[in-house]
């Protein structure tokens, strides 16, 4: 009810605005003097948005083009209010004049089906209720499409933007710890599948080796774990090369796509048109969009071929992944989930197209920033 | 021994099994989740299961679980389960019931082949099997520590390998005393304690265990 309430207010209040602002545009005024008076109609009606309808406007207010819908809606909503809210007004206070006076008449009301005899007092009251509500309802009506129309032409004012952002950044925040949280499980499955069960291999073969009667067996048994261990050496650098490729840092983002492509077990072609090194997260989000794309594609698309652009525009950076598979790659697997997460924490986006048939395209688009002093 | 084998790796499946089968015992079954892991156990009633902590579909503790099931299920199965972490929470899931038949062991220790036979035998033979490094868990954690703070250095050792589920002799043969030396050392842990004093091997592991994870 309160807000209700502010809105008849500020409709209410709105009305010789909405007069002085139809003046202030149409009458014809001194050089510079219009611009003077439209700052200051501006300046109230930022205010009557701020107390009334809990808008922040601070700036736009005062454009010619919203003060003019808003002379038209205050003096139309003015009228579509003031017209009833007199009927009824007469209505009431005739219907009060002659109910103390006692000047009454017996008046029959008439409907189909219904005969009732009333007094024109009784009669006049509730008729002049009904049209006041009626107005009240209208004034509502024009508080509602003020309320559109400001935002129409003002748009989100700035408290809105800041609480969409900061809607935004907590979400991108606690996504961004569930990917590292994800990325860390991933790490985790890695060591325990691949180098700690080399490494218990090795010792056991070495255990056994040592255990052994037989000179013989026991230096086949050295042998085998001599190969197991450098399985295990591979496995270690692979798997360490999975979290983190130094070539990134050292070597670019060109260097460590063109390692990407050459280990991958498909065809991958990269186009590199960046005329500057990215930042380094960009640089890293960019690479791992890369490699979660080609190994997505190795995987599940039976894809023959697979193409990598990297591009930029003046404010953006983009990578485009595509490959001639059957498609149907789920935004919602755990890889590109992850990557989503990352992209959106950079105020970047992540599209991933790929309809049942193929072909598949991975896109990310990341607001460019690149390092100082570095082309 | 008849023994049951439930690993995941195929690597290091093959590989118990050469071990297993060097030692002379002999792997009736190597399967690689829980639910075969179960069958072989229904279908061959091995002296020992030998089973791995972490196996698909979960990859979690699918081990455990199967292990609790052998031992609620299948009466007279030794199990011995073989984690790559010590989790003191499994343990003492696995020591819900009594210790007998009962192994826990780290991964790793397969390496020190004749440690892991000689835990799989007494495993086997219806005796304990507690990796050191989940005693030193239990004893690092437990609220005992004024009482345990009242035993000798030796008592301490001579505590440390009846925990991992050494009988008198073998704890005699591995810190070099006699047995009697041993059994003198038992009486006053016992006494420090306040635990009965019991000759059964089992009733004896499982107090202290017991006492341990309190």
């Amino acid at each position: 009810m309160g807000r209700r309430a502010g809105t008849l207010v500020g409709v209410v209040v709105g009305v010789p605005l909405a007069v002085a602002e139809a003046l202030a545009l149409l009458l014809v005024w001194p050089p510079g003097a219009r611009g003077r008076v439209l700052a200051l109609l501006g300046r109230a009606e930022a205010a009557r948005l701020a107390r009334w309808f809990d808008r922040d406007v601070r700036d736009g207010a005062g454009r010619a083009r919203f003060l003019a819908a808003r002379a038209v809606t205050g003096l139309a909503g003015g009228y579509l209010i003031a017209t009833p809210l007199f009927v009824g007004l007469l209505l009431l206070v005739g219907g009060i004049w002659q109910a103390l006076a006692g000047e009454a008449n017996t008046v029959p009301v008439v409907l189909p089906g219904i005969r009732i005899l009333t007094s024109s007092a009784t009669l006049g009251i509730a008729n002049g209720v009904l049209v006041v509500l009626v107005a009240l309802g209208v004034a509502l009506g024009v508080g509602a499409v003020e309320r559109r129309l400001t935002y129409a032409l003002l748009g989100p004012g700035e408290r809105e933007r800041l609480r969409r952002r900061i809607d935004e950044l907590a979400s991108t925040r606690s996504g961004m710890l569930a990917a590292i949280d994800e990325e860390r499980r991933r790490i985790e499955r890695d060591l325990h599948d691949g180098v700690q069960q080399r490494g218990v291999a090795v010792a056991m073969l070495l255990g056994r080796a040592r255990h052994s009667a037989d000179p013989a067996a026991a230096a086949g048994l050295v042998d085998q774990a001599w190969t197991e261990a450098r399985g295990l050496l591979d496995e270690a650098r692979e798997v360490a090369w999975r979290i983190y490729p130094t070539a990134l840092d050292e070597l670019g983002l060109h260097a460590a796509l063109a390692g990407v492509a050459e280990r991958s077990a498909l065809p991958v072609t990269v186009h590199h048109r960046l005329s500057a090194r990215p930042v380094s997260e960009v640089e890293t989000a960019l690479y791992f969009v890369v490699r979660e794309a080609i190994t997505n594609a190795v995987k599940h698309s039976g894809a023959r071929d697979v193409v990598v652009v990297v591009a930029e525009t003046p404010t953006t950076t983009t990578v485009v992944v595509s490959d001639d598979g059957r498609g149907g790659a789920s935004p919602d697997g755990q890889g590109l989930r992850g990557l989503a997460r990352r992209v959106s924490a950079l105020d970047g986006t992540f599209t991933v197209v790929s309809p049942a048939g193929g072909p598949t395209e991975i896109t990310a688009v990341l607001p460019r920033a690149d390092r100082a002093g570095d082309s | 021994m008849r023994i049951v084998l439930a690993e995941d790796s195929v690597l290091l499946r093959e590989g118990l099994v050469h071990l297993l089968t060097d030692a002379g015992h002999e792997v009736v079954a190597a399967v690689g989740d829980a639910a075969a892991l179960l069958d072989a156990v229904a279908r061959e009633r091995p002296d020992v299961a030998v089973v791995d902590v972490r196996m698909p579909p979960g990859q979690s503790d699918e081990g455990v679980r199967a292990a609790l099931r052998i031992r609620a299920e299948v009466p007279g199965v030794g199990v011995l389960v073989l984690s790559q972490y010590v989790e003191k929470h499994y343990a003492a899931r696995l020591l819900g019931g009594a210790p007998e038949g009962l192994g826990y062991l780290l991964k790793d220790r397969v390496a020190d082949v004749a440690e892991f036979l000689g835990a799989l035998q007494r495993v086997g033979e219806g005796g304990a099997a507690f990796d050191p490094e989940v005693v030193r868990q239990l004893l690092a954690r437990t609220s005992h520590h004024d009482a345990l703070a009242r035993l000798s250095p030796r008592e301490r050792e001579v505590l440390d390998h009846l925990a991992q589920g050494f009988a008198n002799q073998a704890i005699a043969n591995r810190l070099h005393l006699a047995l009697s030396t041993v059994e003198k050392h038992l009486a006053a842990i016992a006494d420090k304690l306040d635990l009965p004093h019991d000759g059964d091997y089992n009733r004896r592991v499982l107090a202290i265990l017991r006492y341990l994870e309190a």
